[in-house]
């Protein structure tokens, strides 16, 4: 029996009018890995997200989230993953532990208290847990936005950009944060500008350009895909080669 | 230099993309429709107007009336600038948006300069309010529109200047210490001494007050006082805008205008004179506005929002759609200034108390008229109370994706949103009808109990029907137009057309919905008291009514569902 992916996508597109902003984007990720998403802007790594999140609707394409088609079965699909974009959404009338009771409801965590309590601690949020949302630095926001994210263990993670706002202590412990959960098993597809962090966390890194996939595999796969000499040629140089050679189109 | 070549740039392009860019929304039915019917109202009411033959017909305005029409607008607007003194904020009111702040504050632009700008700009929105007065008044007191018009933007423009002006003042004032509580005395003693003094003045120059209400002879001691002496003198500056607005001819309006304009320049020289630094005032005042923008994207304007304990704890597991609810009770509690349902708790438990003591007497007149408020409120919240109770999809309008992101179906999604302000409207109501009926059971009622309590019953079984279907409404709405009902600030003619398009079709859809429980609510009150039941077929009546409401309701809810889940928050 073959296992399944945590996310398998086959030919995502979504158009809005004419406008192509995602064109047959096909990929996979596995459990326990961590993918990459990296391109230009207006390359389409936002609107991808948020068709793989179920937010917006796909124009044609399939989505299978740990085994469930995300259109045919979406309440099963998204139960399994958590989307932690790079603004963080957060209702204004809720307290930061209130965001973890909601979403310990709607994810049907019943041992919620102690699991936010520790995220709480491990995202140095105790002492804020009675403070709207209008009381915290852009930082903490975005930490509450990944304790929610994290609350009900999710089998699959898509982060937006996920260390916009954070101080450098809060960066260092994203990752490691980031890499446990991906330790423990669950698949992570991360979007991000910061190329660094990409080749220091993702196990393959995904490349698309208008909308489209222009490289796919590990960092080895990538530089024998492009013809880049020498092995340590970094994701930047590779970025750069890539997106130029084909001139924000796919290979 | 630089400035004053930029910002013309600035405000006609910004005018021209604006244009440019709602004219590009066209290609959008929504929007052109909303364009024909903004464009409809301006033509009826504003431009058709504006293009009827410009002298009005018939006499002249009569000397006496007008003269009383100036005093009286003189009177509103020394009424705006004493307030303006007295009771304005502390800081500087001059409202720059964030790009300007970021370009001119940080450009290489003298202070002055960004003032100069900022004021001019200021006077484009006192041309359009000069013209829409015009549009209103102008034809009917003036001898022509185009001297009400310039009068009014004189005035107008003087005002705003001149409240700009005062609030630097206060600013100034409070950050050298000197303007807090006790100046505000100080400034309203000063207020106090003129008015003394003019009254003194009043009483020695005409020592005969009129005697007993006539209005002729009070109105011509008042024309004597305005007239003469020092109120002449001390109203001037707003009594000469005033003049050249209700010129009734070309010699009059030549005579007054050098006065009018002399009293706007002497309040723009003032304002670009202050030597206070407007700039930190106008930062905070723009963030804040930013933040009123923002937060207002999402829903109704909303209060500021205080993090008060809620006190219900929601367990980790159950139906999901819970969390909605409870999500949205929670912002209830945190959004309404009073506590709403304690104070209506509070008040029924009162008025049980009060009534149990005063069963043994007859039920006085006041308690009957507290009676009828009651119920009157009660009815007033069960149709009104979901359009105040905006906290659903209209306040989750900027977290669409997040919803849309969550575990649920859309049937919960929409289920979840609603069934909060739902059960906080029906409460207040019952709580209200409840009230009522307590007030009014005491004896000495005309109405017998029986009657009494079927038409407590009646409303208590209908009013949920009725706001369940004006709450589902509201949310249709939201569903299918987001950007139509989205409360961000929007001007223009478009945004006209689709506030008027929306409240039109709300009330056509809102009536459509109620029709057909009109018609089976009627039918069973008809024939039930056909069959002998009196008026005690009004409690069949209104059930079945309210299960007509909910039927349709339960089949809206599942509509909106399918429609949450389709919906392309990004379209």
């Amino acid at each position: 029996m073959t296992p399944v992916g945590a996310l398998e996508v086959v030919g995502l597109t979504k158009m809005y009018g004419d406008l192509r902003a995602v064109s047959n984007l096909s990929f996979e990720v596995a459990p326990g890995e961590i993918v990459g998403l990296v391109g230009p802007n207006g390359a389409g790594k936002t609107t991808s997200l948020r068709s793989l999140a179920g937010i917006i609707p796909p124009t044609r394409g399939e989505i299978r989230i740990c085994g469930h088609d995300l259109v045919a079965h979406p309440v099963a699909a998204k139960r399994e993953l958590a989307f932690l974009p790079d603004e963080p959404r957060l209702f204004e009338y809720l307290t930061v532990r209130e965001h973890l009771n909601f979403t310990a409801r709607l994810y049907n965590v019943a041992d919620w208290e102690p699991r936010a309590d520790a995220l709480l601690a491990e995202l140095e949020l105790t002492d804020k847990q009675d403070k709207l949302p209008s009381e915290l630095s852009r930082g903490m926001k975005q930490k509450l936005s990944i304790a929610c994210g994290f609350l009900h263990s999710p089998r699959l993670v898509l982060l937006d950009e996920p260390l916009t706002g954070l101080d450098p202590l809060g960066i260092r412990k994203m990752k490691r944060s980031i890499a446990q959960r991906a330790e423990d098993g669950a698949a992570v597809l991360l979007s991000s500008h910061l190329l660094s962090l990409v080749e220091e966390l993702c196990h393959r890194v995904l490349v698309i350009a208008g909308g489209e996939r222009v490289a796919f595999g590990s960092m080895e796969e990538i530089r024998a895909q492009v013809g880049a000499a020498g092995a340590g040629t970094s994701l930047e140089d590779l970025f750069v080669q890539i997106t130029s050679v084909n001139g924000g189109r796919g290979a | 230099m630089g400035l004053w070549a930029a910002a013309p740039f600035l405000i006609t392009t910004t005018l021209k993309n604006r244009v440019l860019a709602q004219a590009r929304r066209l290609k959008n039915p929504k929007y052109l429709v909303a364009t024909a019917a903004g464009l409809f109202y301006v033509w009826t009411f504003f431009l058709r107007r504006l293009l009827m033959p410009g002298k009005r017909e018939g006499a002249p305005f009569p000397q006496e009336a007008l003269l009383a029409i100036e005093g009286l607008m003189v009177v509103g607007a020394l009424g705006i600038i004493i307030s303006g003194w007295v009771l304005g904020s502390n800081r500087a009111a001059l409202r720059y948006t964030e790009p300007e702040i970021q370009f001119l504050f940080a450009g290489p632009v003298s202070r002055r300069q960004v003032l100069h700008f900022k004021l001019l700009r200021m006077l484009l929105p006192t041309l359009v309010s000069s013209v829409i007065t015009t549009v209103f008044f102008g034809r009917a007191l003036a001898g022509n529109p185009l001297f009400f018009g310039v009068g009014s933007f004189l005035g107008i423009g003087a005002i705003g200047l001149h409240l700009t002006g005062a609030s630097m003042t206060r600013e100034s004032l409070a950050q050298h210490g000197r303007y807090g509580l006790r100046h505000r005395v100080v400034t309203l003693a000063v207020i106090g001494a003129v008015l003394g003094g003019l009254a003194w003045w009043a009483l020695q120059s005409r020592p005969e007050l009129p005697q007993g209400l006539q209005p002729k002879a009070w109105a011509a001691y008042a024309r004597a006082l305005y007239e003469s002496g020092p109120l002449r003198i001390l109203l001037w500056p707003l009594r000469a805008p005033m003049e050249v607005a209700l010129a009734q001819d070309l010699s009059g309006f030549l005579q007054a205008l050098p006065g009018g304009l002399l009293v706007l320049v002497a309040n723009y020289l003032w304002v670009i004179s202050s030597d206070h630094a407007f700039e930190e005032a106008s930062v905070q005042y723009s963030e804040s506005w930013a933040r009123k923008v923002e937060a207002a994207r999402g829903g109704k304007q909303r209060p500021v929002i205080s993090a008060k304990p809620f006190g219900l704890k929601l367990r980790g597991t159950g139906r999901p759609e819970t969390a909605l609810v409870w999500k949205n009770l929670a912002a209830v509690r945190r959004l309404l200034r009073l506590g709403l349902v304690p104070a209506l708790l509070g008040m029924t438990g009162a008025t049980a108390v009060l009534t149990l003591s005063l069963l043994r007497g007859e039920t006085p007149d006041w308690m009957l008229a507290a009676a009828a408020l009651a119920a009157g409120l009660g009815a007033l919240v069960a149709l009104v109370g979901p359009t105040s109770m905006a906290v659903d999809f209209r306040r989750d309008l900027q977290n669409l994706d997040v919803l849309k992101s969550l575990p649920l179906t859309g049937r919960q999604v929409v289920l979840g949103e609603l069934a909060g302000p739902f059960l906080v409207v029906v409460l207040a109501q019952w709580l209200l009808f409840a009230a009522a009926l307590l007030l009014a059971l005491g004896p000495g009622v005309a109405l017998p109990l029986s009657t009494r309590l079927i038409v407590t019953a009646s409303a208590m079984l209908l009013g949920p029907g009725i706001s369940a279907a004006v709450l589902v409404l509201i949310n249709a709405g939201v569903l299918l137009f987001p950007a139509w009902v989205s409360n961000e600030p929007r001007r223009g003619i478009e945004a006209m057309g689709q506030r008027m398009l929306t409240l039109a079709g709300g009330l056509v859809v809102l009536l459509v919905g109620i029709l057909p429980a009109t018609l089976v609510g009627g039918g069973v009150f008809l024939l039930l008291g056909w069959l002998g039941l009196g008026l005690g077929a009004l409690l069949p009546a209104a059930l079945f009514a309210s299960a007509v409401l909910f039927l349709e309701v339960t089949v809206s809810v599942v509509g909106m569902g399918r429609l949450f889940e389709r919906l392309d928050i990004t379209e």
